[in-house]
């Protein structure tokens, strides 16, 4: 199997820490992203943006955790900018890198059954 | 090593802590922010805080400030507590209050792999443990 840096930083993880710690590491990242996601889809001009800074500079610290070092990277310039998330394509963009880490979780997790 | 509190509003920065104090003696305690854990402190004068920099109810930063002008007034024989900021902040962004409370013990970014994290912190809790004996 052709592994991503994601999985490649998994297994090391896996190997140096702990399997278990790992999956519950996996587990509280796709939780805290799908509630992030669920309260950002209608988020509107209106809204008060200091949530979001709050939720992105948390969700950093449990993406980089789980080596999704692009959707850390992407919810750091949201959390400089929050506003930025109603750009054009800024919400699916993250959605799009957020899935992809998915895929490799899964892929990740299947190697290891 | 006596009361252990882990200031963090992510739970995978606590899970994170907690795991590398395993095997360590001592109750552990969590909280999610500043707020309630300024209340733990007063109260409990936990051995070692890993606290976290920023959090939406009352950072790191400004609780220690808080609790720096509050404790002169609250119980002078209090022991002092050491401190392990634990935070994605780049260290060299922060200012670290003087204290005559607290001692800042080191530092851990989070932006560091989490094997990484783990190993420092783990060394960390031995040197204070150390110190703590070799004081006894």
């Amino acid at each position: 199997m052709v592994k991503s840096n994601q999985q490649i930083y998994l297994d090391e993880m896996a190997r140096e820490l702990d399997a278990d710690l790992v999956f519950e590491l996996l587990q509280i990242y796709r939780l805290q992203m799908e509630d992030f996601f669920k309260k950002m889809e209608n988020v509107t001009e209106t809204f008060s943006f200091q949530e979001t800074t709050m939720l992105t500079h948390k969700l950093k610290s449990s993406a980089r955790h789980v080596g999704a070092f692009d959707v850390a990277e992407r919810l750091n310039s949201i959390e400089e900018y929050p506003r930025k998330i109603l750009h054009p394509g800024e919400y699916q963009n993250l959605k799009q890198l957020y899935l992809t880490t998915l895929k490799n979780i899964d892929q990740w997790s299947n190697e290891l059954k | 090593m006596d009361q252990i509190l882990i200031v963090d509003d992510d739970v995978s920065s606590r899970k994170l802590a907690r795991y590398a104090l395993q095997g360590n003696d001592g109750c552990f305690y969590e909280s999610d922010n500043g707020e309630e854990a300024l209340t733990f402190v007063l109260n409990e004068n936990p051995g070692l805080i890993i606290l976290d920099w920023k959090m939406p109810k009352l950072g790191g930063e400004d609780m220690i400030h808080l609790l720096n002008s509050i404790l002169p007034y609250v119980d002078k024989e209090k022991s002092r507590s050491d401190v392990l900021i634990y935070s994605s902040i780049p260290f060299e962004d922060m200012w670290l209050p003087r204290s005559e409370f607290f001692r800042f013990v080191s530092y851990v970014s989070k932006k560091w792999p989490a094997d990484e994290q783990v190993r420092k912190m783990k060394s960390i809790f031995r040197k204070i443990n150390g110190q703590r004996h070799g004081k006894k």
